[in-house]
């Protein structure tokens, strides 16, 4: 099944977005990359377990620094 | 052994701390760097420890705990990335060489000029010094929060107050009052909190973090971070611009858990029992010709140090007697001539005896009676 997830270029930010995702009672998991974008390299990924716009609506405001939802990821 | 050096490392670690230096070596992966298991958990180890951190000294950011190896790189970090070119910066008279070698560097290169604010017994004098150097190239004030030889702790909450009203950036060594005394990065406006994970934190040697409100800074180092990896340039974000290489995880594990000891014990009751035992060595020095003590009486508003020598003697010469005697303490001049300069100790450097939670009051007796007994050896 596809599921969306939001990028992170350092896992730090996965990280932070999952504690924050968190404190608004969403659960997320971290988890490496496997396709990335050849231009950005290395990142990590935060697949979250409901609705993704909302989540990252939080993530925005809440300044917590991401590379934006993909769409169409495989899980 | 009777070890009563605690400033220049602590020891011995509390028993989690131990434990968990194991754990980290025995989880030994790359954190941030992989997709397997192991290196996410050893990523989650890592970034609990900056959350200690965060939280620790309310800095209300994980993400700008840096961890570094040492107190004296978060200082060489701090002040060489953070100020800018062709300003004027203040420390205070009773700098160590990680931050005045700093400073000199920075100032033969022309990129700063600095002052050297005198410290006094009373705050006020002491602030009207630091207020007194700023002029309108002043850019940042670099100040020790508490004296590694005396033990004095400058006024950390008004210099800093003076910093927010003036503008400047606030960069503190915070090499002997990190979990030792509190420190509220928020309250006491500091931009930029160095410390070192070994002394107050009790973690293993070879740690240190700098903490940044500011994320507009220059790395000292450049190199991998496990980010970014197709672009040559360093990340622009914290940590992972100033965290270039393999991180050192048993030694990041050791920082969180020797945090989470201070927290258990309290802080607080902590420094009055290392308070209280310096006190006893103080009073025997105030009551004894033969030394001179250097330190103001140990109390809530100082660190546990307290630096003497002998009337007659160089301190090395009476730290060796000691040292004969199963007794470690730290003689010389502790990377700081400058404050032995200032205070008058220059010619002999001084004893520094600094107490840790695991010291009892029979150490500090035992001491006494070596004392009395190399008195007039």
């Amino acid at each position: 099944m596809e599921k969306p997830f939001i990028i992170f270029s350092s896992i730090t930010y996965a990280q932070l977005a999952r504690d924050t995702l968190l404190r608004y009672s969403i659960r997320s998991q971290i988890s490496r990359n496997s396709n990335p974008d050849r231009r950005a390299g290395c990142n990590y990924l935060l697949y979250v377990d409901t609705d993704i716009d909302r989540a990252h609506e939080i993530l925005e405001r809440e300044n917590v620094k991401n590379m934006g939802i993909k769409r169409g990821g495989m899980r | 052994m009777i070890y009563l050096d605690n400033a220049a490392t602590t020891s011995p670690k509390p028993q989690g701390v131990i434990e968990s230096v194991m754990c980290g070596m025995r989880l030994s992966a790359n954190p941030g760097r992989a997709g397997h298991k192991m290196s996410l958990r050893a990523s989650e180890k890592v970034y609990e420890a900056r959350k200690k951190l965060s939280e620790f000294f309310n800095l209300g950011k994980p993400e700008n705990v840096v961890f570094t190896s040492n107190c004296t790189h978060s200082l060489n970090t701090a002040i060489s990335g953070l100020i800018p070119e062709n300003s004027h910066v203040i420390c205070s008279d009773l700098e160590h060489n990680s931050v005045l070698r700093v400073l000199e560097k920075l100032k033969n290169e022309k990129r700063i000029t600095y002052d050297t604010a005198k410290t006094f017994p009373d705050d006020d004098s002491t602030l009207r010094s630091f207020a007194k150097l700023i002029n309108e190239k002043t850019s940042a004030v670099v100040c020790t929060h508490a004296s590694n030889v005396f033990g004095d702790i400058l006024p950390i909450e008004k210099i800093g107050e003076i910093c927010r009203k003036r503008g400047l950036l606030f960069i503190v060594d915070a090499a002997q009052s990190a979990g030792v005394i509190p420190i509220d990065m928020e309250k006491m406006n500091i931009t930029a909190l160095c410390l070192p994970g070994h002394k107050g934190l009790y973690g293993s040697m070879g740690t240190g973090a700098l903490l940044l409100k500011s994320e507009n800074i220059e790395p000292l180092i450049f190199g991998g971070t496990g980010s970014e990896s197709a672009d040559v340039r360093q990340p622009s974000y914290l940590p992972d611009r100033l965290e270039s290489g393999t991180l050192n995880l048993p030694g990041i594990m050791s920082m969180k858990a020797g945090a989470d000891f201070v927290e258990k014990f309290s802080l607080r009751k902590i420094h009055e029992h290392e308070t209280e035992l310096c006190r006893i060595l103080y009073d025997f020095l105030l009551e004894n010709s033969h030394y001179e003590v250097f330190s103001k009486p140990p109390c809530e508003n100082s660190v546990p140090i307290v630096s003497f020598r002998h009337i007659d003697k160089h301190s090395e010469e009476t730290a060796e007697m000691l040292d004969r005697e199963g007794i470690c303490t730290r003689a010389g001049y502790h990377c700081a001539y400058l404050a032995h300069k200032s205070r008058q100790s220059a010619d002999t450097g001084l004893v520094r005896v600094s107490t840790g939670v695991f010291n009892t009051v029979q150490d500090v007796k035992k001491l006494i009676n070596s004392l009395n007994k190399i008195e007039n050896m």
